[in-house]
């Protein structure tokens, strides 16, 4: 879509902070994080568009946020974080959570390196690659039968049927459930798709990797993490499945008639809204916890089920691996949440689509062993490029959120076109890193110059004071989906 | 009809547009989009066929009606479908689908998520009817 022109103009506040004025129907302004070369892509596409669409949204405070990793989404932009006041008619749009409810990024450190790694690479990887389902369809590792129990009570269903340590609850947003997961809310199509899908990857941009911390930037926040330098750390990324996307798709189709009996027009129907007190409102707050529940279990299982792989292909016991969970974090979720608004305490509903919850030092929903250094927040990379651990800091401007990955840079067919999936597994193997493909023709789509510069976007999130860099972590074995 | 569709450029997602002689045809023809878009179905079989009925009020939910019907039952009985027959009256579509087992085959293009109401368009144009519709992936 080169050559664009979005509907608004923007004017650039600072270095790091851009303003799309409010005009029609807009009622805040719209506000992105980006350095210069970080907003080159956003100016062409309708990502700026799409920022000052979700500031018609009732009941909207603040302003229409986006971070440093901001493209075009559908609906809300990727990167896109809305805030609305929710006595004060603030709405709850499906659309800001997006068709993969709670996806999101898991990372554990370990004791073991880099050299590790090599020395036993064939085999770990042999043995992921066996074991991480991917790619469409069917073939979670859980049973079927554990369904309505993860739905209700998320990682703990999965804790309790065996999978994963306690403490992993304990590093996981929300402790690994979400409030409110009612199983009956999923529809029987919802539970047909996702079903047979509890424990696995998916495709797309998801992935397991195996890297190795390159360079740590806080050495205090790195060690409360967990993170040592040339150590080997394994990062999960997939969401909620099939059960996400139908319940998203169930979701929409109840939005349309259920807005226009609240008097409610918005520029998109994608950004389709209901007051999040209403019935409607609360049913949906219900359905997509019972959903982000799915996804919190899948993450979960997926880490057990790697901590097995290396434990087989070393032959040593999980416990001695020392492969614990850092965090884990939901990048694709609405959450009520109080925030200061003009000075005043708020209930919001805080939509983060393509954005990364990133509460700051002392907050009270933080574990206790990581309350006094900030939140940790996961930036996965490109496959080819570094993934980043930032940590949450006090006064983040924008409702305590920061980036969730590098951001889209090309399109599927653009990255097509520029080269094979042969030659891309090449690339990476050439530089040092195994890879794994669900599928090898797939992998073009997803090949590292597809994507912006992660390494700039972790930058910019402290430059802008969303969150501080910790820890960048650089990939030597993909497992994508 | 041997071009069937054309992709629409799109940062993250995928998008197409398509058109038909009247509704039915054109949304049989965004169908059939939306697995060519996943499978080269110039090799799929239509050997599994499916009837089902969508209702809805307007043509552009009738479009996202069927489509996700089709995404749903592709991916819970593991079947690629390639042929599409659309009757429709009143805003009532009749769909026959037919493909062949998806376990095993190649996909060609990342596998769908979800049908986005995202610049969704769905209405007639001079003498045909014209739909742009983004795939979420």
């Amino acid at each position: 879509m080169a050559g664009h022109h979005p509907l608004m103009e923007l004017e650039r506040t600072s270095d790091y902070e851009w303003t799309v004025p409010r005009s029609g129907g807009m009622r805040v302004p719209g506000v992105v994080f980006a350095s210069e070369s970080l907003m080159v892509k956003a100016r062409e596409d309708r990502a700026v568009d799409q920022v000052a669409n979700v500031a018609h949204l009732p009941g909207i405070v603040g302003a229409s946020y986006a971070m440093p990793d901001i493209h075009w989404g559908y609906g809300f932009p990727i990167g896109g974080v809305a805030a609305t006041d929710i006595d004060d008619g603030g709405v709850i749009s499906p659309g800001g959570v997006g068709f993969d409810i709670c996806c999101g990024v898991r990372l554990l450190s370990s004791h073991l390196t880099g050299p590790d790694f090599a020395k036993h690479a064939h085999r770990i990887m042999a043995e992921l690659d066996t074991r991480i389902p991917r790619g469409a369809g069917k073939g979670g590792i859980a049973l079927r039968g554990l369904l309505d129990s993860v739905l209700e009570h998320g990682a703990r269903a999965a804790l309790d049927a065996g999978y994963g340590t306690k403490r992993d609850l304990d590093r996981c947003e929300e402790r690994g459930t979400s409030a409110g997961g009612r199983p009956e809310l999923v529809s029987p199509e919802a539970r047909q798709r996702g079903g047979g899908q509890i424990g696995s990857l998916g495709a797309g941009n998801h992935f397991l990797e195996v890297q190795v911390v390159d360079r740590i930037f806080d050495a205090g926040a790195a060690e409360a993490f967990g993170l040592r330098p040339g150590t080997l750390t394994v990062m999960i990324h997939c969401g909620s499945r099939g059960l996400g996307h139908q319940t998203c798709q169930d979701q929409l189709k109840l939005m349309g008639p259920a807005m226009a009996r609240h008097s409610i027009t918005v520029p998109d129907r994608q950004l389709a809204c209901v007051p999040t007190v209403s019935r409607e409102g609360q049913a949906y707050l219900s359905a997509m916890a019972t959903a982000a529940n799915f996804a919190w279990a899948n993450r979960h299982i997926l880490a057990h089920e790697a901590r097995e792989a290396f434990s087989a292909a070393l032959r040593t016991a999980p416990a001695d691996l020392g492969l614990d969970l850092v965090f884990d974090v939901a990048h694709n979720l609405a959450k009520l949440e109080m925030h200061l608004v003009a000075g005043q305490p708020r209930n919001l509903c805080v939509h983060r689509k393509g954005a990364t919850r990133a509460f700051g030092p002392g907050h009270a929903d933080l574990p206790d062993d990581l309350r006094g250094v900030g939140q940790p927040v996961l930036v996965p990379g490109s496959m080819g490029t570094a993934s980043w651990v930032l940590r949450g800091v006090a006064d983040n401007p924008a409702f305590a959120s920061a980036a969730h990955g590098a951001g889209r840079l090309m399109s599927r067919s653009a990255a097509k076109q520029r080269a094979s999936g042969r030659d891309v597994r090449k690339d990476l193997e050439t530089a040092g890193i195994a890879i794994r493909p669900g599928s090898v023709r797939l992998l073009a789509e997803e090949a590292p110059y597809a994507y912006k510069d992660v390494d700039e976007v972790a930058r910019v999130c402290e430059a802008a004071g969303l969150a501080d860099r910790v820890a960048r972590l650089r990939p030597i074995g993909v497992v994508k989906g | 009809m041997t071009h069937r569709y054309d992709i629409v450029e799109h940062t993250a997602d995928t998008g197409i547009e398509t058109r038909g002689n009247t509704l039915a045809e054109a949304i049989g023809n965004a169908a059939f989009a939306l697995f060519d878009l996943m499978y080269d179905l110039s090799s799929v079989p239509a050997t599994m066929p499916v009837t089902f009925e969508s209702a809805a009020d307007s043509p552009p939910d009738l479009l996202v009606d069927v489509l996700s019907e089709l995404l749903l039952r592709s991916e819970t009985n593991d079947v690629v479908f390639s042929e599409f027959r659309v009757h429709e009256a009143g805003m009532c579509a009749t769909v026959e689908a037919a493909g062949a087992p998806s376990v095993g085959r190649e996909l060609r293009g990342t596998p769908i998520k979800a049908v986005t109401y995202h610049r969704l368009r769905c209405e007639p144009a001079r003498d045909q009817w014209e739909i742009r519709v983004i795939f979420d992936v």
